[in-house]
């Protein structure tokens, strides 16, 4: 099948990277610490939406090859920008735990280019239960072997759930942006983030509010002791050259205003 | 009007899709099922015309494709386009979600026709 969309994806060079930081809240400043790296499929395919490319890759259960695409060509962006330092890449948790040899092979590409494992947080994305528990056990040990810290994606939303955050022992904790969106208008979003802050404090994770759009949501978000966003108040996904200068600036962010929501991830559970 | 075109053969997908373009039409693309799917849950269209058989060893995974339009988009207008006409294939897709069937081959302009009227009707 020489058209079919999955070649396409795995085509040497096909898949493409932008940045996304996310920043840490200091009194009045804000400075980038972590660059996202979110995946891009080929341009004038169905997979240049972002949504389209990652439930493509799930309905053909190709999770741990495209993601072995994604993270080949994120690896090789990062280690262009000379003043990244921290950075995470997503990762299906059916790649995780169908793939044993998926964290191993990370392993040699980062070696191969000259970064730092403990640089790398692993943002687990997860969708679906097509794995072995017990190769995602594995997995996520050879990720604390490799010296890279996990960030659990998604919280909040559909299947990123309790067990996940029992099984991964996360640093970081992603909060959907279904319960940041509103959230200065609405106390039942209120209600979560005061329990999701106090989970996040009793297992040691650190929460990162994803999808933050306004001042209004930041100020009710830091009120709830979280201090590092990522969103479109902030920045939008953008270019290497673009990133490394945002790592060399602190940002005041822009005046309140909703923007739509075009970008996101691996957005839902199928 | 946006249109989601579905078909495994591509020298015909290509075909209507520069037919469809030429008379102002938005076109979207798939030439399988798992990509149609994915694509009907990330996009919006006006109307859809759909292939049964896409491309797979499980055979007419069209069918799956109409259950997807019906769960993701309830009403809008379905042609099922397909060279299995057989009246139990037929009845098979117009149950399973396709408001009108029509066998391959049939003209372009005769698909635009029957698109349109549809979208009027429904």
């Amino acid at each position: 099948m020489p058209g079919a969309l999955i070649d396409k994806i795995l085509a040497p060079g096909a898949v493409s990277t932008v940045f996304q930081p996310i920043y840490e809240v200091n009194t009045a400043d804000l400075n980038p610490v972590i660059i996202e790296c979110l995946s891009r499929g080929p341009a004038s395919t169905n997979a240049a939406h972002p949504g389209v490319f990652f439930e493509y890759a799930q309905l053909k259960g190709a999770e741990p090859l495209v993601d072995r695409a994604c993270i080949l060509a994120a690896l090789h962006a990062v280690a262009r920008i000379a003043n990244c330092r921290r950075f995470s890449i997503n990762v299906f948790a059916a790649t995780l735990g169908q793939d044993a040899g998926f964290v191993p092979w990370v392993a040699q590409q980062l070696e191969r280019l000259h970064l730092n494992p403990s640089n790398l947080i692993f943002e687990l994305v997860e969708h679906g239960e097509a794995w072995d528990a017990q190769i995602l056990l594995s997995s996520l040990r050879d990720i604390r072997a490799l010296g890279s810290q996990i960030a659990l994606d998604d919280v909040g939303l559909a299947n990123s759930n309790f067990q996940r955050i029992l099984d991964c022992k996360p640093e970081f904790l992603k909060l959907d942006q279904c319960i940041v969106r509103d959230c200065d208008r609405d106390s039942r979003r209120q209600a979560l983030l005061k329990s999701l802050g106090i989970i996040a404090k009793d297992l040691g994770s650190t929460l990162i509010a994803e999808g933050v759009e306004t001042h209004e949501e930041m100020t009710v978000l830091r009120r709830h002791d979280i201090q590092l966003f990522q969103g479109f108040l902030f920045s939008r996904p953008v270019s290497a050259a673009e990133v490394s200068a945002l790592l060399d600036a602190t940002v005041v962010p822009k005046p309140p205003q909703r923007v739509p929501q075009l970008e996101y991830k691996r957005l839902r559970a199928i | 009007m946006r249109i989601l075109l579905i078909d495994d053969d591509e020298e015909l997908r290509a075909a209507m899709e520069q037919f469809f373009l030429a008379r102002g039409c938005e076109v979207l693309c798939a030439g399988e099922m798992e990509e149609a799917v994915a694509v009907i849950r990330h996009h919006r269209f006006d109307a859809a015309i759909v292939d049964l058989e896409l491309n797979s060893v499980e055979g007419l995974d069209g069918f799956s494709v109409l259950k997807a339009l019906r769960q993701s988009c309830p009403r809008t207008p379905v042609i099922v386009y397909s060279g299995h006409s057989s009246p139990t294939i037929t009845n098979a897709a117009l149950r399973q979600g396709g408001n009108r069937f029509i066998a391959k081959p049939a003209s372009l302009p005769h698909l635009l026709a029957s698109m349109e009227e549809l979208c009027q009707v429904l």
